[in-house]
């Protein structure tokens, strides 16, 4: 078999570009501060993880011979999301009321899984931004965050929170 | 006798210690654990056999099948923020067994069928009529504890029953 020419790989079509992405909560708990409207969220968040799936597969070894059946697939069940804050603190305030639904300060009262859990979305884009691809996580809250840096007299950037967020399973597909 | 190949243990189907299922078939539990029930470990009594040791004068010593003991099912599971299976447990003990401490049930009334099931992965039940599914008859033993701490924690109970008999078509 021959390598590919040139021209089959021109005809391969529009490659994926990694710019051309959408975040989105479709599903949001009430009480969690995002603004207004909620898609400034999509607009300050500078770049995402994309949730995955991994076998923990099963080793048999019998006297020397090792072989792997397929075992238990597991979630990665967290992607961490990075915004880049604005100085009305969108995000600082996204975070802190999201956190405050799993546990208030000062008395740790913690509402049901039902009322602080969300639905995260990441969509995938085409070269003339229609969407092809879609990850959808289910279950999601705030597992753990950075403020986005630390504050000195020196450096010239823009704070960047990052926001890892739990979920329990995704679904995806193409659009 | 030639050694084992790797094409020999590649063409098995090897068990998974995580294919199985479990739930009570009479007198469930409240929902959402009428439908399905959340164990998450079970030590399931099988078969159990005791040997009478016969010494002879000499300096041997060998043993004979003699009868077999009492077999018992652990399960270990998990409780929902309702405390649901919790107060089923509570219930069974001391109201259908211990009669809120005014008598004791028989053994008929005290107990409740429990199907441990073998499944393969894709959820069926395996083909094999003596250990596929089997349906216990049991009641709890020993002291059920509520344990409180301060960790992240979910609620979790091992609980011991003892089985007073086998339902269904295998009678082993």
């Amino acid at each position: 078999m021959t390598r590919p020419s040139i021209n089959q790989l021109r005809g391969v079509g529009d490659f994926a570009q990694m710019i051309r992405w959408n975040l989105s909560f479709p599903t949001l708990p009430s009480g969690v501060s995002v603004g207004s409207p909620a898609a400034e969220l999509n607009l300050r968040c500078e770049s995402a993880d994309v949730p995955k799936m991994t076998n923990q597969k099963i080793e048999t070894n019998i006297r020397g011979h090792k072989v792997f059946d397929a075992g238990i697939s597991n979630y990665t069940n967290t992607i961490t999301l990075t915004f880049v804050e604005t100085v009305d603190n969108m995000i600082h305030e996204f975070i802190r009321s999201w956190r405050e639904l799993l546990w208030e300060t000062n008395t740790g009262v913690t509402v049901p899984k039902t009322s602080y859990q969300a639905v995260c979305m990441l969509t995938r884009l085409n070269n003339q931004d229609n969407p092809t691809w879609y990850y959808e996580m289910i279950g999601c809250f705030p597992e753990d965050y950075e403020a986005g840096g630390t504050l000195d007299g020196v450096t010239s950037d823009f704070i960047k929170p990052t926001l890892t967020l739990s979920y329990d399973y995704f679904k995806d597909a193409a659009l | 006798m030639a050694k084992v190949t790797i094409n020999q243990v590649r063409s098995v189907e090897w068990g998974k210690s995580y294919n199985w299922d479990l739930r009570f078939t009479e007198d469930q539990p409240d929902s959402p654990f009428d439908e399905w029930f959340p164990a998450i470990d079970v030590e399931e009594g099988i078969a159990s056999l005791e040997t009478f040791m016969v010494s002879d004068a000499f300096l041997s010593s060998y043993e004979i099948p003699m009868g077999t003991s009492p077999r018992t099912l652990r399960i270990t599971f998990i409780d929902d923020a309702k405390h649901t299976l919790l107060s089923w447990m509570e219930e069974w003990v001391n109201s259908v067994v211990l009669n809120k401490r005014d008598h004791v049930s028989t053994l008929e009334k005290s107990v409740r069928t429990v199907m441990v099931r073998r499944t393969t992965g894709n959820g069926e039940t395996i083909e094999n009529k003596r250990i596929g599914i089997r349906s216990y008859y049991v009641f709890p033993k020993d002291t059920i504890s509520y344990t409180g701490n301060s960790s992240s924690d979910l609620l979790t109970y091992s609980v011991t029953f003892a089985i007073a008999g086998v339902s269904g078509e295998f009678s082993g």
